[in-house]
């Protein structure tokens, strides 16, 4: 055999010890419910909503929703990601790892791929109770939901490297995990805050606010290159705008998004090495 | 000792803050002397009439549409409680330059001299479909409007005459009665002249032309071919991404506020069954920045939303309404009036307004009406003369089935209820 077979076959083998592992434990159960409880809350608020105005004009209802359990799913992702290495390593299980025919190469990939059907379960569950939902209130299941759930797919996978490379950068769990919450929390954070901004109308504010709006736009500009966040956000809006182009160009950034994490991951990985601190 | 402090403290404070109110509020704001653009232009629905000032460098106009640009020397201030800049157009307002250049890049791509234009109002003044003419057609619209008015005010004089020869007629003719004598028919009141319905504004000269979309610049030249300083300008002509039907709905339950569904991915919710109203309009779809300073330069706006603007009642159009693919109904536009209920109690019924029944009745509103059934899905979309559904005039309604979310939230648990039966069935398999 030669070493791409070894490399496959040894990928293989973690990705069904480990989505084992996530199956059939808790952890993943726990998380769809979490994503589905918090879309409860929007499902709710639009019922109230139709029920007091006795009408309500909405664009892709699921969609507000979704990007809420998408969120819920994907830091699961992305924090069972930030953890996979470092938690590997603090056991010295990494190592051991490492006498067999496993590469740095087939590790992270074996680890992201496991993440990913990770989430695909999450999404299959949330998508169960999307369906549920749409169903008994009447809001409709629309095809948006699908491509929706499909980019998704795409900022799992940015979350999910992201936070492999973090846990390649660190020893420790809890620094893995304090730093991934303290970056995500900042991306979705400053999401928020654009969102907000928006909402906001300049001839209600005094020059000095606006001035600073206009700073912070320019940031957030910047930032949200580095934000797997604002790939799905701007997705959406895609899906919602029926551009294929400007789904595409979300789809096509935050897999290079992924590439270039994961090989980032990869030399850090390198640079670290395996052994336990 | 502490006590004098405060008191000093707090009274700075106060003289501080009667001073500065004395500056926002009390005091004139100091004026200077700028050219500036003066602009018509057209947005969609009617003209606009921005007002460019010396700091403000791009012009955003309507590409194709025929925009009107003056270059006018002004007083110009700044106007601290609606923090924009204003023109004193009573104090001063003089037309300068001969030349409008436009440039594209380096290379000038139009040369414009002063025309006369009109302003036509076909339904009055406040009555909407403006229209810009220019040249001889302005001089011709100006003269029939004119002389429509001249003719009113001749048919004026010529009722309060016949209106005096009309009450002597009718005291002759109670007079005649009195004394018993034969009075013969009585005496018609003569008719009142109607005034011109349309209205024409006075000629004016400016520089009236339409640019193809695009970013070009523009200057103004004197006679003897010097540009003029602080005239050269960025221009953005710009068009629309999108055009659609947009439509205002009107909730029988609450017909005085509408609600508006202007983009294909908006779904209307009823909130189980009800009667709406739909008023389709032709709309396009703009970028927010650029529509926001077309009216007004100094708004702000943001070049990453767009929004659709209403043109126009889309007429001739009826609109379809399917459910799983079959034609439910076609409904055609028709006249609405709003009955009070008798009584002290609040209510009103939404009646359709039957010429036959009611000919000198007025409507409250024209709709096309669509009573949404307690179940299912339906679109609708919008017809045209010559049976063509009309691009992105696509709705969807649904009734809202459910009232509560105690179900939704119940449903939220189930992951957590398959994850725990399977890890209870492995645990016991094991």
């Amino acid at each position: 055999m030669n070493s791409f077979v070894y490399r496959l076959h040894s990928i293989k083998a973690i990705i069904k010890r480990e989505a084992r592992s996530s199956f059939f434990g808790l952890g993943l159960y726990i998380a769809a419910t979490i994503a589905c409880f918090v879309a409860s809350f929007i499902f709710n608020s639009y019922i109230n909503t139709v029920q007091g105005n006795n009408i309500m004009v909405m664009a892709s209802p699921l969609n507000n929703p979704l990007f809420y359990a998408v969120i819920v799913a994907a830091l699961y992702t992305a924090i069972s990601s930030s953890t996979a290495l470092s938690r590997e390593k603090d056991k010295g299980t990494l190592e051991v790892l490492f006498y067999g025919p496993v590469d740095y190469a087939s590790i992270i990939l074996a680890k992201f791929l496991e993440d990913i059907i990770s989430f695909l379960i999450v999404m299959l569950l949330v998508t169960l109770f999307f369906v549920y939902a749409a169903v008994t209130t009447n809001l409709g299941f629309s095809i948006t939901y699908l491509y929706t759930v499909f980019l998704a797919i795409f900022l799992a996978a940015s979350m999910s490297s992201f936070g492999l490379w973090l846990s390649a950068l660190t020893t420790k769990i809890r620094t893995s995990i304090l730093l991934f919450i303290l970056i995500m929390g900042g991306f979705l954070g400053l999401q928020f805050l654009e969102e907000y901004i928006l909402t906001l109308k300049p001839e209600n504010l005094s020059l000095s606010m606006i001035y600073i709006m206009g700073v912070l736009s320019n940031i957030l500009r910047i930032i949200k290159w580095a934000s797997p966040f604002s790939y799905l956000t701007n997705g959406i809006s895609a899906v919602a705008l029926g551009s294929t182009s400007l789904y595409l160009e979300n789809m096509l950034g935050s897999l290079a998004y992924t590439v270039l994490l994961l090989v980032l991951t990869v030399y850090t990985l390198k640079w670290k090495g395996v052994r336990k601190p | 000792m502490k006590r004098g402090r405060f008191i000093l403290i707090v009274s700075i404070l106060l003289a501080g803050l009667l001073l500065s109110s004395v500056v926002v509020f009390g005091a004139a704001p100091p004026k200077q002397r700028e050219t500036v653009y003066s602009l018509n232009v057209w947005d969609g629905k009617d003209f606009a009439s921005p007002f460019y000032p010396a700091n403000i460098n791009t012009i955003y106009v309507m590409a194709d549409f025929q925009n009107v640009y003056s270059v006018k020397e002004t007083l110009v201030y700044y106007w601290p409680i609606s923090r924009e800049y204003m023109a004193d157009w009573d104090s001063l307002n003089k037309d300068i330059g001969d030349t409008l250049e436009v440039l594209k890049g380096d290379k000038v791509i139009g040369t414009y001299k002063k025309v006369d234009y009109v302003f036509y109002y076909p339904k009055g003044y406040w009555g909407g479909d403006t229209k810009l003419y220019t040249g001889d057609v302005a001089r011709a619209k100006k003269k029939e409007y004119d002389k429509a008015l001249d003719k009113y005010w001749k048919d004026v004089d010529a009722y309060y005459k016949a209106y005096n020869e009309y009450n002597k007629a009718v005291d002759e003719f109670y007079k005649k009665i009195q004394e018993g004598k034969p009075a013969g028919k009585i005496p018609q009141e003569p008719k009142q002249p109607q005034a011109p319905t349309f209205y024409v504004t006075d000629i004016n000269k400016a520089y009236v032309f339409s640019l193809p979309a695009g970013i070009y610049t523009i200057r103004l030249k004197d006679k003897d071919g010097k540009i003029v300083p602080g005239t050269v300008k960025s221009l953005i002509a710009f068009s629309h991404r999108r055009e659609g039907i947009g439509y205002n709905i009107i909730p029988e339950s609450k017909w005085t506020y509408p609600e508006t569904a202007d983009d294909v991915t908006q779904i209307i919710y009823q909130y189980k069954e009800g009667v709406l109203y739909f008023q389709p309009f032709t709309e396009w779809e703009f970028n927010e920045l650029q529509y926001n300073k077309l009216s007004n330069p100094q708004s702000a706006g943001r070049p990453d939303r767009w929004i659709w603007v209403h043109m126009q009642p889309a007429s001739n159009v009826k609109l379809d309404i399917y459910t799983g693919g079959r034609l439910v109904t076609s409904v055609r536009e028709r006249p609405y009036y709003v009955e009070q209920v008798p009584g002290s109690s609040l209510g009103y019924n939404i009646k359709l307004l039957d010429r036959k029944e009611n000919p000198y009745g007025s409507a409250d509103f024209t709709g096309f009406r669509f009573s949404v059934p307690p179940t299912g899905d339906y679109r609708l979309v919008a017809v045209s003369k010559d049976g063509k559904v009309i691009e992105n005039s696509e709705r969807y309604i649904r009734p809202i089935t459910s009232g509560d979310a105690k179900n939704i939230f119940i449903a939220s648990f189930g992951p957590l209820v398959i994850g725990l039966l399977i890890y209870i069935f492995r645990r016991v398999g094991r």
